[in-house]
């Protein structure tokens, strides 16, 4: 099957015919950005702003895009800018091609990128459950091996100084009732030594972390399906209430699994597309950078695959990222220019990287809601009348416009401001996921053209820091349904979650 | 069919609106639709979420939810908690006034916490002021508040709404109290008028918190079609609901955003047990596997089936494999009803000695066109079953709080019920719960839902509620149908907008109308 630009867009449109053929709609009269004058985004300035972007990139040269779409395995890019990346590994695995390779690299980026969101939260959720709990001694059951878990739990998410030797220190307490031989296999953990007596499980999920920092693909393949399971590490005994013929336990899931899991398939995106002619170099930038680390030498020696050249853009096709620094970004390039910082400099009147207050944020999502058709217009002149409709039908758009508003989403999560975050992502989120196609359960997961599974699960990052804990987790839920990895994710959020409802009673209405 | 659905939307649109103002380029204030009008403005009756709604622009509580859901001082400006946790020392600020220039002090905490708890005032909230055994005005702008178990957290629990003690003649205070359309508030807003399907607002002068908003109307519109094209025309600024299939709608009009609202609300059948055929758990067993659920959903658009009380992302809800949904089982449900000695008659009505099993069924008003259709097509499912279902009649709220909750006058009823994040389902369960009006009685739930509430270890809460709804998830006291994901839809001339979860308008005096300064 060939497909066309002009195909490759009426592929992906999905939107119901009736909603946009049937005349005037009393839902078109007008546009309510107020009318006061505002700085806003010039055409020039976008111009500017999108030049070297992917967008501008396949508007400008559509063939390039069709013959991406030509190429054996091309349907796996319709299911990649859907966000349908089981499809879209398999359209790529079937397929022997330059341009299968690196789409099957970008499934592989995307996933991590998902991964490395998650373990994040997971980090975070575990060591604040950690605090709680530490913190209503008086109030919670105490675990058998609650107070090593602990420790393995904050030494994992990266916290240093006093506060981790103190649930070191509390670690090493003795521990009534407990199995010597998985007290001595959690201490081995968490000092670094013999991990003998822990649960078949936890031990291999361990190795699976040991293969993945070493790129050992082989292990890494041989443990996967074992390790890949909701199930946690080890269930630590809180006690019972034999009258209701309730258990109670407190979960472990260890932080190691999540980030290993991303570094699988950072191993495999570099072994399949860092060497390819053209867009290459930013599958490998990728790696690098969402390693946290140096490449560990059997990944540099990995042999790497002949190619046919393809167009560098082509490494971004569909992704969120707007252009190579901005992708650079995203990954984590300290200092690198992401796409939001240069809208900012575009309009020196708004100061956006310093917005934090109720006002500012209003500001800012009236210069977006402004400069996505500002953009639209700019990509539209920048190509013929097949790029004009491919900006139309695949929404270009608003990938510019997304990202900024993310971007920002997220700086003002890591800036506590999570709240006036939260406005920016509900901005950006696709209310209507399935509208255009997509998996057949993108209504449930959300996941679409528009919601990447590392956005969703920022945005739960950013509802949680909100103090919106339910709200993160209907976003995650349906995620970790479809992908047992999750699984701790939404655990801990929803013992957080639980935690803030003890001793509250809350109010029930009808709707 | 699509088209022509539009177009007569927009016809009843225009007539509609002729009686709202003319057209305008920006706002004169603050209009949103209801699907179901607030049927009362007494906080003490609050009952739907209408009225929460409206209630938060209206009244103030002593501590209310902050941006990050925390507790912030509203009325109260300092509390002090003795040692033993038992004893919360309030100071109510000085110098409020209600909107009728009275006095605000100490005297209306203790008197509205005496009328919540009063049994004769009925309040379907009595019991989230259970944990208070003894509130005393000590001063005039002091209470003691003394608790019945020690509370290390206890300001979440005061975010119920501060009532004015000069507007009532005692703590009994019941729904037909006039204050219910004459209240005095201490909110941003006061009543101006109330004409048909609308509540009109104007700023309190003697707010806390004023607003920035002159003015807010709460219209009754129940016609999803003309909630939409009002919100196109900029008629009005906010949509609170917007189901999956007007959400394309909404987004391609550019001028409204399309919000999550998180009200972790579920829907359900209630069965009543006082019907002496629901009494009994094989004959609600049979009623629920009588009917293609997912059928009945997609109906209405996208939602998440649920086999117990709780949405699916909750972390109460119960996802072992000892729970499941129940799929549609014509033969089983047979069976549940040979069992206890139904039979089919020639016409193929189940029938027990000679009595057809034939159930009155009803929803709320408040459903919409949604309710209709889902309740409509379950009466079709057990006729076919053969269970004798009525033609489903819609009632209004005043109906309902009389027919269903007084009365228990019902066989089968379709409803919904929406959670702030303490997801606390005591109420509809305990056999001494406020919203029982299904008359579910178990032990064992009893003594669960009492140790979850007690229950300071957030894992031991979890396995405490997962097993309430193992429990129920058996037991059936409702057919649990389905969780839909809730939009709300807001003009982009509206901004700092903060839709606060369950109560959405707890931050409204912050929004602000563009061109409205």
């Amino acid at each position: 099957m060939r497909f066309a630009a002009a195909s490759l867009a009426l592929a992906i449109l999905a939107v119901p015919v009736g909603l946009v053929g049937c005349g005037p709609d009393p839902a078109d009269t007008g546009d309510a950005t107020p009318s006061a004058p505002e700085p806003t985004l010039t055409d020039q300035a976008a111009s500017d702003l999108l030049d070297g972007s992917w967008m501008a990139a396949a508007v400008v040269d559509p063939a390039a895009l069709a013959a991406l779409l030509d190429a054996p395995g091309g349907e796996g890019w319709l299911h990649l800018y859907h966000g349908d990346l089981v499809a879209a590994s398999l359209a790529f695995e079937e397929a022997d091609s330059s341009s299968a390779r690196l789409g099957m690299a970008r499934v592989h980026l995307d996933y991590a990128r998902a991964l490395l969101t998650a373990a994040r939260i997971h980090r975070e959720a575990t060591l604040e459950l950690a605090r709680y709990r530490r913190d209503h001694r008086d109030q919670v059951r105490t675990g058998t091996y609650e107070l090593v878990l602990a420790g393995i739990s904050a030494r994992g998410a990266g916290l240093e100084g006093p506060e981790l030797e103190a649930f070191l220190a509390a670690a090493s307490a003795p521990a009534d009732g407990a199995d010597t031989h998985l007290m001595n296999g959690l201490t081995g953990h968490l000092r670094g030594g013999s991990r003998a007596g822990l649960p078949d499980l936890y031990h291999d999920r361990l190795a699976y972390a040991d293969a993945a920092a070493a790129a050992d693909l082989e292990t890494l393949a041989s443990l996967e399906t074992r390790v890949l399971s909701a199930a946690p590490d080890l269930r630590d005994p809180l006690g019972q209430d034999d009258e209701a013929g309730v258990r109670f336990e407190g979960l472990h899931y260890d932080p190691a699994l999540l980030p290993a899991m991303a570094r699988h398939h950072l191993s495999r995106a570099w072994v399949l597309a860092s060497s390819l002619e053209g867009p290459g170099e930013t599958v490998a930038e990728a790696v690098r950078l969402g390693w946290g680390g140096e490449l560990p030498p059997a990944l540099l020696e990995a042999s790497r695959l002949p190619s046919e050249p393809l167009p560098a853009w082509t490494a971004l096709f569909a992704s969120d990222a707007v252009d190579r620094a901005d992708h650079a970004f995203a990954w984590g390039e300290p200092g690198a220019s992401s796409f939001a910082s240069r809208l900012d400099a575009a309009v020196p009147e708004l100061d956006l990287s310093g917005a934090r207050s109720s006002e500012q944020v209003d500001a800012l999502l009236r210069l977006v809601a402004d400069a996505e058709s500002v953009f639209g217009q700019a990509l539209a002149a920048a190509g013929g009348d097949e790029g004009a409709a491919l900006v139309a039908d695949l929404e270009l758009a608003r990938v510019p416009a997304d990202r900024a508003l993310r971007t920002w989403m997220m700086t003002l999560t890591d800036a506590d401001v999570a709240v006036q975050g939260k406005r920016l992502g509900d901005r950006s989120l696709d209310a209507n996921p399935g509208s255009r196609g997509g998996a057949v359960d993108s209504a449930r997961t959300r996941v679409s053209y528009r919601n990447d599974r590392a956005f969703l699960l920022e945005l739960a990052r950013c509802l949680w820091r909100a103090g919106q804990t339910g709200a993160a987790l209907d976003l995650v839920h349906p995620l970790a349904e479809r992908d047992p990895a999750l699984q701790p994710v939404k655990h801990y959020l929803g013992q957080l979650d639980a935690a803030a409802s003890i001793g509250q009673q809350g109010q029930a209405s009808q709707l | 069919m699509r088209h022509r659905r539009k177009w007569l939307g927009g016809v009843l649109v225009l007539t509609a609106l002729l009686a709202l103002p003319a057209a305008r380029g920006l706002a004169e204030g603050f209009e949103y639709a209801e699907d179901e009008l607030a049927f009362t403005l007494n906080p003490l009756h609050e009952s739907s979420m209408a009225e929460t709604r409206l209630n938060e622009l209206l009244f103030e509580s002593l501590w209310g939810p902050g941006y990050d859901g925390s507790p912030e001082p509203r009325l109260a400006d300092a509390y002090e908690l003795s040692p033993d946790r038992k004893t919360l020392t309030v100071y109510v600020r000085e110098n409020l006034l209600w909107s009728d220039g009275e006095k605000l002090d100490a005297e209306d905490v203790e008197f509205t916490i005496r009328a919540y708890q009063n049994p004769r005032t009925g309040s379907p909230d009595r019991s989230r002021l259970s944990f208070i055994k003894k509130a005393s005005a000590v001063a005039e702008y002091t209470v003691r508040i003394t608790f019945v178990d020690p509370e290390p957290e206890p300001l979440p629990k005061l975010y119920f709404k501060i009532l004015p003690e000069h507007k009532f003649e005692g703590t009994a205070v019941e729904r037909t109290n006039p204050f219910w359309f004459n209240p005095v508030t201490s909110g941003a807003y006061e009543l101006a008028s109330q004409d048909l399907g609308t509540w009109s607002l104007r700023p309190n002068p003697n707010a806390v918190r004023s607003p920035s908003i002159t003015s807010v109307k709460a219209r009754e519109m129940p016609d999803k079609n003309q909630q939409v094209s009002s919100l196109g025309y900029g008629y009005i600024q906010a949509m609170i609901n917007v189901p999956a299939q007007y959400l394309p709608e909404v987004e391609r009009s550019r001028a409204a955003d399309l919000i999550p609202y998180q009200s972790k609300s579920w829907w359900y059948v209630g069965m009543n047990g006082k019907n002496p055929d629901l009494k009994k758990v094989g004959v609600r067993n049979a009623v629920a596997r009588a009917l293609d659920l997912d059928e009945a959903l997609s109906l209405i658009g996208e939602g998440y089936r649920i086999s117990g009380p709780f949405v699916p992302s909750s972390k109460y809800y119960n996802h072992s494999d000892t729970v499941r949904l129940i799929d549609q089982d014509a033969l089983e449900a047979s069976q549940l009803l040979e069992a206890l000695g139904y039979a089919r008659n020639d016409g193929g009505t189940w029938e027990k000695g000679g009595k057809p099993l034939k159930l009155r069924l009803f929803f709320r008003a408040g459903m919409g066109d949604q309710g209709q259709t889902v309740a409509l097509n379950l009466q079709g499912q057990l006729r076919r079953f053969g269970i004798d279902a009525s033609d489903p009649v819609a009632m209004d709220k005043s109906v309902w709080n009389e027919k269903v909750f007084d009365h228990r006058d019902f066989d089968l009823v379709l409803d919904s019920w929406s959670f702030d994040e303490n997801e606390n389902i005591y109420d509809l369960f305990h056999s001494n719960g406020t919203q029982n009006f299904v008359g579910y009685n178990n032990r064992e739930v009893d003594s669960l839902l009492e140790k979850a509430i007690a229950e300071t270890d957030p894992a031991a809460k979890v396995a405490y509620m997962q097993e309430v709804h193992r429990v129920l998830a058996q037991e059936l006291p409702y057919v649990f149908l389905w969780s839909l994901r809730s939009y709300t839809a807001l003009r982009r001339e509206v901004e700092s907008v903060f839709v606060q979860p369950f109560y959405y308008f707890s931050q409204f005096p912050d929004w602000r109308l563009a061109g409205e300064d």
